[in-house]
């Protein structure tokens, strides 16, 4: 007879290990999301500051802090970092610490390379900051790295690609090990059209991931092969294209914008249902919405490109295609309306954002929708128009929505309640600062002022100077933020397991307790 | 999952263990299929334009997923086999085959089951005899584990 022993204390609850190496080498899925979601706090500081140089020299009309180089430099390692070091980090991080918690697992399906997934990142991220004080500075080509002016940049370009190409690795094995967890490690019963909608929205953007990352992987190689190795994708003299650049970067670039939001999409389907202690208005309408969004996301790249040339067809197809997403993005909104009509709705920090995101996502996108018309495009292109746009969507909407979810689940998280005067505080600073940020640039953009330039014509004067007052507001309106987290985590009010009234309704995250234990789900819990 | 089969002679029984997992093998080869026709057509279409460099990253990324889910795949083909006769209590535990089998004289056997001191972790079912002490599904939900010990406690105990 062969015989093993299992000895008994092999189902005690292994806590963390002590110091800073259950950091580097843990593999347990709330650490890494702690980890990635620090991270990503930590650059949306960085990117923050960098947005700040760029306001302070925008402040008035003329030169006054730094040079059109250096402008140029902050202008593009704010892009990179704000979208590759904070907020798809972030939305990492909520996978990573939601997920196996929503559905019933417990862990990711693959926990050594969602280590190694999360620890490519800092690496990355300081490759990239590290450009800086190269010869020849950071890139200054925009976060496109369109060919030839990238090309023409100093010794950043093999490093700033490398770079790139490992927060693309770093995506993938995310994206890979949240596919893979949600296909097959949901708990019994939890069937596909019972995953919360948060879980839903992350599979649609982990599959919008897997499908472009290789396609931008594949350019920035090109635009390093032309550089260094006499290829010619690019190089018009040789016999290539640069606009074949601009196809590849907007294939991915522009789902790239539908991986910021989706996830959005799912934090604020949770958060409305919570607090207005109603069910999600039309759950299955929203998981069809969602992947209809990420479909159509392939198909409109070109309204990128509509100023190089195009035909007349492609640009009626591009128009077309493009609008064509206002019909499930306004279902959703629609749903988000009619969770709250006539629901007993409460307005906790959370949802104060979760409400501020819905209404100015949806102007974000009123913006994206005069900018689908081709013709019109023509006068908004690279102006202020389109800065103010996609920062709407991209501040107000997945900025605002990575706070709410902070808030809603921090005190999951920590076990303690956060301070909910604080947490208003932030919310009022940063609603009202980030108007004043964004809305002048519409008019800005409208009287046709151009983006990427760190001087401009005094009759923009005004505008410029209150969207700088609006940025520092808003930039140092963070430091709240950052307070009331540190706050929440070394004490204060109990959290109890439902945090929010009723919550335990609305996800398996609220029969936990508070904070859940290290190991979670072992076993898994049955879903009726 | 639990499966279990009536021996015809009376005490006996059989008991088959395998773990939860939400998707099938042939579910999850279909789901490659789907994302590797996309992928072919997204890097197919770019590779025509001449941007070629694309397909090795998109077979490399679609390698790595199929990858992945192999493993995981893998680790739910994991079965526990019970098979009670009126002398014997025999384990088989393994991966398509049996791996590990352990006997005990079915007199002899005792059938253990302690609740976790800590909220939401699991129970532990074991069989034991003569010192030693094997634990049986492990990777059961809760209620079925439930289930499990109740029916072994019939069997071996109850029908003596």
């Amino acid at each position: 007879m062969s015989s093993a022993v299992a000895t008994h204390d092999e189902h005690h609850d292994h806590g963390p290990a002590k110091g800073i190496l259950r950091w580097v080498f843990t593999t347990n899925h709330k650490d890494i999301g702690t980890l990635y979601m620090t991270t990503a706090l930590i650059m949306f500081l960085v990117g923050g500051a960098m947005a700040l140089v760029i306001r302070a020299e925008l402040f008035a009309p003329g030169m006054q802090f730094v040079d059109p180089m250096f402008f140029n430099q902050m202008t593009t390692l704010h892009a990179l970092v704000m979208v590759f070091g904070a907020v798809m980090p972030a939305f990492a991080g909520l996978a990573n610490w939601m997920i196996p918690i929503m559905i019933g697992a417990p862990d990711m399906a693959l926990p050594r390379m969602n280590n190694w997934s999360f620890w490519l990142l800092p690496f990355a991220l300081i490759l990239l900051a590290s450009t800086l004080f190269m010869e020849g500075g950071a890139p200054a080509a925009g976060w496109t790295l369109y060919p030839p002016l990238v090309l023409q940049g100093g010794a950043h370009l093999p490093f700033a690609i490398f770079s790139v190409h490992l927060l693309g690795i770093s995506s993938i094995m995310a994206a890979i090990n949240i596919i893979v967890t949600a296909f097959n490690m949901r708990a019994p019963g939890m069937t596909l059209m019972k995953m919360p909608l948060f879980v839903w929205t992350w599979v649609i953007t982990a599959f919008l991931l897997i499908a472009v990352m290789p396609v931008f992987a594949g350019a920035v190689t090109m635009l390093l092969t032309d550089k260094f190795f006499g290829t010619s994708f690019f190089n018009a003299a040789g016999g290539g294209d640069p606009v074949l650049y601009q196809h590849l970067f907007w294939f991915f670039g522009h789902p790239e914008v539908y991986i910021m939001i989706l996830p959005s999409f799912g934090v604020i389907s949770m958060i409305i249902p919570t607090f207005s202690r109603k069910p999600l208005f039309g759950y299955s309408s929203m998981v069809y919405a969602t992947a209809s969004i990420g479909f159509l996301s392939f198909i409109v790249w070109a309204h990128h490109q509509y100023t190089v040339g195009m035909p007349l067809a492609g640009e009626l197809y591009f128009t077309y295609a493009t609008m064509l997403i206002a019909v499930p993005t306004g279902v959703k909104v629609f749903n988000w309306v009619s969770t709250m009509w006539k629901g007993a709705m409460t307005f906790e920090t959370p949802m104060l954002f979760a409400i501020a995101f819905v209404v100015l996502f949806t102007m974000g996108g009123f913006t994206g929708l005069m900018m689908a018309i081709s013709p019109a495009d023509l006068q908004y292109h690279d102006t202020y128009f389109i800065v103010a746009h996609f920062h709407y969507v991209l501040v107000p909407g997945a900025v605002f929505a990575l706070f709410a979810a902070t808030y809603y689940w921090l005190p999951k998280w920590t076990g303690y309640m956060y301070d909910e005067r604080l947490g208003k505080l932030h919310f009022w600073l940063s609603t009202i600062s980030v108007n004043l940020l964004f809305f002048p640039q519409h008019f800005l953009g409208l009287a046709g002022m151009p983006r990427r330039i760190p001087d401009y014509a005094t009759q923009f004067a005004e505008f410029n100077a209150w969207s700088s007052v609006g940025a520092f507001v808003f930039g140092f309106s963070q430091l709240i933020f950052v307070y009331v987290i540190i706050k929440a985590i070394r004490g204060g009010e109990k959290a109890t397991d439902e945090v929010w009234e009723g919550a335990h309704e609305h996800g398996l995250e609220w029969t936990l307790p508070s904070p859940p234990p290290y190991h979670t789900w072992t076993t898994a819990p049955e879903i009726k | 999952m639990i499966e279990s089969e009536r021996d015809a002679r009376p005490g006996s029984r059989t008991f088959v263990l395998s773990p939860n997992a939400s998707l099938s093998g042939r579910q999850a080869s279909y789901l490659m299929l789907g994302i590797a026709l996309a992928m072919a057509i997204i890097a197919g279409g770019f590779a025509l334009m001449g941007a070629w460099l694309v397909l090795p990253f998109s077979g490399a990324e679609w390698i790595l997923l199929a990858y992945c889910f192999k493993l995981r795949l893998r680790s739910c083909r994991i079965r526990e086999v019970i098979t009670i006769t009126e002398t014997s209590v025999q384990l088989e535990r393994g991966y398509g085959a049996p791996e590990q089998i352990y006997r005990f004289q079915r007199a002899w056997v005792a059938l253990d089951w302690a609740e976790s001191p800590i909220k939401g972790h699991p129970s532990r079912l074991s069989f034991r005899s003569h010192g030693k002490e094997i634990e049986i599904g492990r990777f059961l939900a809760e209620p079925e584990r439930a289930v499990l010990a109740s029916e072994l406690r019939k069997i071996l105990f109850d029908s003596k």
